[in-house]
């Protein structure tokens, strides 16, 4: 007769194996409990997994361009703050030169102001941030311009001395200049002085600054650029208006060549002020790109985190309800466990 | 009737009670042995009349068993790979740890960004050399980390083999038993049991399929057909002694001649080790070498004269077939453990840090790839330059099991993480599966078979009752005898 029957051995076993599987899944469901996020994210997102990475990347992305963005805006706005000083030097000098010429200012005070207003611009155009340069372009180790009121006289300041000297025949404090007509010094400033300040003079004998524009990765996939240096024409135009005030003999002037200086010099000031606010606003642009990316970034790294923590995470209600029930379901077998090996027949025999 | 006949009639129960009760202590002790199968003592009663032993069954269930070895291998063999997989997935590790390869190169673009924030400050090119410096050593150890595996899987397989060749001489010895004991009417259960047992074994090695033939006679066969035994065991061939060749297929398994190089349709431990060592780890080393030919392409130097005549050539990252360029759009087998972080701009190895920012880097005797011609400290171009090239589209080879058509290298490397980790996220589903398919299976062929102690306990108490019934007749009869010798003298 064969009879049908259940191995022992197949009936214990199976609630052993119940039990582990139980206690396995126990294990896993108290972590995401705690940690709010799968046990096992590789398992649980499997070929997911890869966007939970991209997203990540994006977002550490970001947060680089995000911090790096915060060191471009300080330094700009410091530069805005340069080129304000400059403005405000530009518009002063304009004034200065124009009472000079409408009303006959006293001369000396006129070129002590510009000798303190150059000293103001050179200090103005050496401006740091972070040990460097800000407006040597890319070079930005080296200062953009010397100091060009030092002693002994740096290159500049001979190179303008040996051009009004070989012009006119005598130095610039040779008292001789009183001879010269205001048609004279007016060709002078126009021509030969003029084209010390232009390129490649001003870059020779001037600047150190470079006219490579400086990139700046903004967002991901957006750049800008800035080349305001010392190298614009603005900062050249107030520079040149500056040292002819100082170094083209104005002081021994008559009267006559003195007001020609003084209107040329008002003339640069005025187009200095409108090429320096020119470069205030392409650095303004730069600077409004820079809010609106980070705004952007802002927004969207919200959005990746949902996405991170939608693929990562887990419902840690369900989670804990999922614990709640596997508890119940071990004591329960536990329980269950204990009875059936308390029935065998040996127990009654 | 006589007494007499009365009288054996009692004798051959007591006998045929004693075997009764012989086969149910062997039951009860088999009862932890789960390969053992219930016996069963074949009562017959003869022509007189009288019961005698005929011999001892097996309580046999063949379609469950063949079940049981067919889900025992198929779990063997995912639980192979998965074993393997979890190992490699370590590569990856969670994405919070930002660990894997994809995440290095998120950081070393994360260095490009601050040093191309200010080109001038050195500590920021320290800091790319330093995150460039970790992402080829990642690279290197998950290469290794692959290889090893790969190794491990061929030292398996050499193992296995031996287990299984063992396996195959214990099964030969004890079918020819069983089939000369059923030849001569001997109770061969036992070695029924041992058979199944080593079948069971046998078929966590590698997937088989049994064939019962005349005389209690088993043959095997692999999966695919192939013969393993058949009277006698086949030969097994296993050539371990050549080294693993990188982005080649390992030494093929050859039984009866026949090279098994398939390792999902071989099933067993054998074959998951198989598909461990020829597919995943093949395909997963491949990609890795893809990524490293990847970033050593995307930080590549072109010629920055005015009539640009020289080659690309390896830049910041570098390998020992440097400065060209690796073959394009193929795969170079063994790149992501050999590529590094050029020595031109290790300053410990007489490299200079500010070649990051200037280039000049694969070549610093040639001034035809230097990109910052005036070495101006506040270079930014380079820079950005290498960050857009990351996820600047590039070629991969076809043969990497992903594909990656934009978004160049971070792409590619984020992609083969999700590769790895779906691979190892169905894996482990499948495994599950089989795990509960086989031991479903496997319980409801011990169920089958297996024995019950109760049912023995119970029987054992009818046997009991049954020899005192006998004891009694034979009492009976002989009361009898007597009054019948005491009526006579």
């Amino acid at each position: 007769m064969t009879s049908s029957t259940i191995s022992s051995l197949a009936l214990w076993d199976a609630s052993r194996i119940l039990m582990s599987r139980t206690q396995s899944q126990l294990g896993a469901a108290s972590q995401e409990v705690t940690t709010g996020r799968h046990y096992d994210v590789g398992i649980a997102l499997g070929t997911d997994t890869s966007r939970a990475i991209d997203a990540r990347l994006v977002i550490d992305d970001m947060d680089s361009i995000e911090t790096m963005n915060g060191v471009a805006s300080q330094r700009l706005s410091t530069m805005q703050s340069s080129l304000s000083g400059m403005l405000d030097l530009a518009r002063s000098l304009f004034t200065e030169a124009t009472q000079v010429v409408q009303s006959g200012v006293d001369r000396e005070l006129f070129i002590d102001s510009a000798r303190s207003k150059l000293a103001t611009l050179t200090s103005l155009i050496s401006a740091t941030n972070n040990g460097t340069y800000l407006l040597s372009g890319t070079n930005t180790l080296s200062a953009p311009v010397s100091d060009y009121l030092a002693d002994p006289p740096p290159a500049a300041r001979s190179a303008v001395i040996s051009a009004f000297t070989s012009e006119f025949g005598i130095a610039p404090d040779d008292p001789a200049v009183a001879d010269l007509t205001a048609d004279q010094v007016k060709t002078y400033l126009n021509g030969t002085y003029a084209t010390l300040f232009e390129t490649p003079n001003w870059q020779s004998t001037f600047s150190s600054a470079s006219d490579a524009s400086t990139e700046l990765r903004i967002a991901p996939q957006e750049y800008t650029s800035y080349s305001v240096s010392a190298n614009d024409p603005g900062i050249r135009k107030l520079y040149s208006a500056l040292v002819a005030v100082v170094d083209a003999g104005a002081n021994g002037m008559n009267a006559d060549a003195f007001g020609q200086l003084a209107s040329l010099v008002a003339g640069s000031a005025g187009a200095a002020a409108a090429d320096l606010a020119q470069s205030q606003a392409s650095l303004g642009a730069v600077q409004n790109r820079l809010t609106n990316a980070n705004g952007r970034m802002q927004i969207e790294r919200g959005l990746l985190n949902t996405v991170v923590g939608e693929l990562e995470g887990v419902d840690q209600a369900e989670a804990s309800t999922r614990l709640n029930s596997l508890t119940t379901q071990l004591q329960v077998s536990y329980a269950v466990t204990a009875r059936m090996f308390k029935l065998s027949l040996l127990e009654y025999l | 009737m006589s007494l007499t006949l009365a009288y054996n009639i009692a004798r051959g129960a007591l006998a045929s009670n004693a075997t009764a009760a012989s086969v149910v202590s062997r039951n009860i002790s088999n009862g932890e042995n789960p390969s053992a199968a219930r016996k069963t003592a074949l009562l017959v009663t003869d022509a007189a009349g009288g019961v005698y032993i005929a011999g001892v069954a097996n309580q046999v269930e063949s379609a469950l068993l063949e079940r049981a070895l067919e889900s025992t291998s198929a779990s063997s063999q995912s639980t192979e790979l998965a074993k393997a997989l979890q190992q490699l997935s370590t590569i990856v590790g969670d994405p919070e740890l930002e660990g894997s390869p994809a995440a290095l190169i998120g950081k070393f673009r994360g260095a490009l960004q601050t040093a191309a924030a200010a080109p001038h400050d050195t500590t920021a090119l320290q800091g790319v050399l330093a995150s460039a410096e970790n992402l080829t050593a990642s690279l290197n150890s998950a290469a290794a980390l692959t290889a090893s595996t790969r190794t491990a899987a061929q030292d398996s397989i050499e193992q296995a083999v031996g287990e299984l060749q063992s396996l195959l001489d214990t099964f030969s010895e004890v079918n020819s038993e069983i089939v000369t004991g059923t030849a001569l009417g001997n109770d061969v259960t036992d070695q029924i049991d041992r058979r199944n047992a080593v079948l069971r074994q046998i078929s966590d090695l590698v997937g088989i399929k049994t064939q019962e033939r005349s005389g209690n006679d088993v043959a095997i066969f692999l999966a695919n057909g192939t013969v393993l035994f058949e009277t006698s065991a086949r030969s097994i061939a296993f050539d371990s002694s050549s080294a693993l060749v990188p982005g080649e297929p390992g030494p093929a398994l050859r039984v009866d001649g026949v090279p098994q190089t398939d390792g999902s349709i071989l099933g067993g431990r054998i074959g998951g080790l198989l598909m461990v060592r020829d597919e995943v780890t093949l395909q997963l080393g491949s990609q890795l070498d893809e990524i490293a030919r990847g970033l050593i392409v995307a930080s590549r130097e072109t010629d920055q004269s005015a009539a640009p005549s020289g080659p690309d050539q390896a830049g910041l990252f570098t390998y020992s077939g440097g400065p060209g360029l690796p073959a394009s759009n193929t795969v170079t087998a063994g790149l992501a453990s050999m590529i590094s972080v050029n020595a031109n701009v290790r300053p410990e190895l007489g490299g200079t840090l500010e070649r990051i920012r200037d280039g000049g880097i694969s070549d610093p005797g040639d001034p035809s790839y230097t990109y910052n011609t005036d070495a101006l400290p506040g270079f930014s171009g380079r820079l950005n330059e290498l960050i857009d090239n990351l996820s600047a589209d590039q070629p991969f080879a076809s043969s990497i099991a992903i594909s990656v058509a934009t978004g160049g290298v971070l792409a590619l490397a984020t992609t083969s993480a999700g590769w790895l980790e779906g691979q190892r996220s169905s894996g482990d589903a499948v495994n599950e599966q089989n795990k509960v398919i086989a031991e479903k299976a496997t319980s409801a062929w011990q169920s089958e078979v297996g024995v019950n102690l109760d049912d023995e306990l119970t029987a054992l108490m009818a046997l009991e009752r049954s020899f005192q019934a006998s004891t009694r007749l034979i009492s009976s009869v002989n009361t009898m005898f007597d009054a019948l010798l005491s009526a006579v003298r």
